[in-house]
């Protein structure tokens, strides 16, 4: 298995891997648009800036880590942590996804289809989780939304754009904002806003 | 060796970088004919979805991501239309060059990339020959 391929592109440009990528595959991307026919290992499209990425079959731990902007679409399942540090763009699950996916999202927009592990959208400061599945528990500050017809465009549209069939019903998580000025606190002052 | 006390500027602004303010801060109808879709990867507005209307000194502004600063925009924007024509706004700048990110990739890219970026077609490639300013000096540890 190869890693560290299809990294750094920063030009408009169709690229197609057939077969699978090892770790750390499509990352500082800004630009291409890339099909994967097989798997991809930890930190797929870390810090991916604009572009495309769709994967066939899943993903590891990690994928979309600190993404700034662009589409990733995984058709598979995804491992733990997916979208940590999530800074902009979309990710697009159609299976289930591991503990503490989302943690510490800034920005950005996760379609979750299928079950999620503890701990979603652990310490988000921003931006919106959708969920398909079941929800074994949500992390701190992040919390139920209200669905506008701006999810429904925006949800609508992707899978339309992807060829992803009919959405499933989905839930809406939001960051609660409790934890907006975390870095400001002292420890015991973080207690009383939690 | 300089007496003066270092300039200090606080604020990220686009024009500071520059030096001078641009045409398309000022005028809607320089933006108006900007394709967003034609601009961005895929079949939507792909990275430009979170790209909106901001603020920055009490002007409305919109963040350029390839200089790390705000760019103004001084025209009258109508309602409705705010993310559109901020993302118009950055766009323009971006292909046209202005941003200070694009203008020092001539001299420092490190790698082969288009120098205007993914949004302009046929762009010419920098960074092919980077060599250092000057060249690495060794290191005198004493003794």
């Amino acid at each position: 298995m190869k890693h560290s391929l299809g990294v750094g592109i920063l030009t408009r440009c169709r690229i197609r891997f057939d077969g699978s990528l090892g770790y750390f595959g499509c990352g500082l991307i800004d630009g291409p648009e890339i099909h994967i026919t097989g798997r991809v290992g930890w930190s797929a499209c870390e810090n991916m800036m604009s572009g495309v990425v769709v994967v066939d079959h899943n993903a590891g731990s990690l994928t979309g880590a600190a993404m700034r902007g662009g589409d990733l679409v995984v058709k598979g399942r995804v491992g733990a942590r997916t979208g940590i540090d999530q800074k902009g763009g979309s990710i697009i699950v159609l299976g289930d996804a591991g503990s503490m996916t989302g943690f510490m999202m800034q920005r950005g927009r996760m379609v979750l289809c299928g079950d999620v592990g503890p701990g979603l959208g652990d310490s988000m400061y921003d931006g919106t989780i959708y969920v398909g599945g079941k929800v074994k528990a949500l992390g701190i500050d992040c919390v139920p939304g209200e669905w506008t017809d701006a999810d429904t465009e925006f949800i609508e549209r992707k899978f339309r754009i992807y060829g992803l069939g009919s959405p499933p019903d989905l839930q809406k998580f939001v960051c609660g904002k409790k934890l907006y000025n975390y870095d400001n606190l002292e420890p015991a002052e973080r207690k009383l806003v939690l | 060796m300089s007496l003066h006390e270092p300039e200090k500027q606080t604020s990220l602004d686009a024009e500071y970088l520059a030096g001078r303010r641009f045409p398309y801060q000022e005028d809607i109808s320089l933006v108006e004919d900007i394709d967003l879709e034609a601009a961005t990867p895929g079949e939507d507005i792909n990275w430009l979805e979170d790209v909106e209307l901001l603020q920055e000194e009490g002007v409305p502004a919109v963040f350029d991501r390839y200089s790390n600063s705000f760019l103004k925009i001084y025209f009258p924007i109508p309602a409705g239309r705010e993310n559109e024509l901020a993302r118009k706004v950055l766009v323009k700048h971006l292909q046209s060059g202005n941003s200070y990110g694009i203008v020092l990739k001539e001299k420092h890219t490190k790698f082969p990339q288009p120098q205007l970026g993914p949004w302009v077609a046929g762009s010419k490639t920098v960074g092919a020959d980077w060599k250092p300013l000057r060249e690495p000096q060794p290191l005198n540890l004493g003794g």
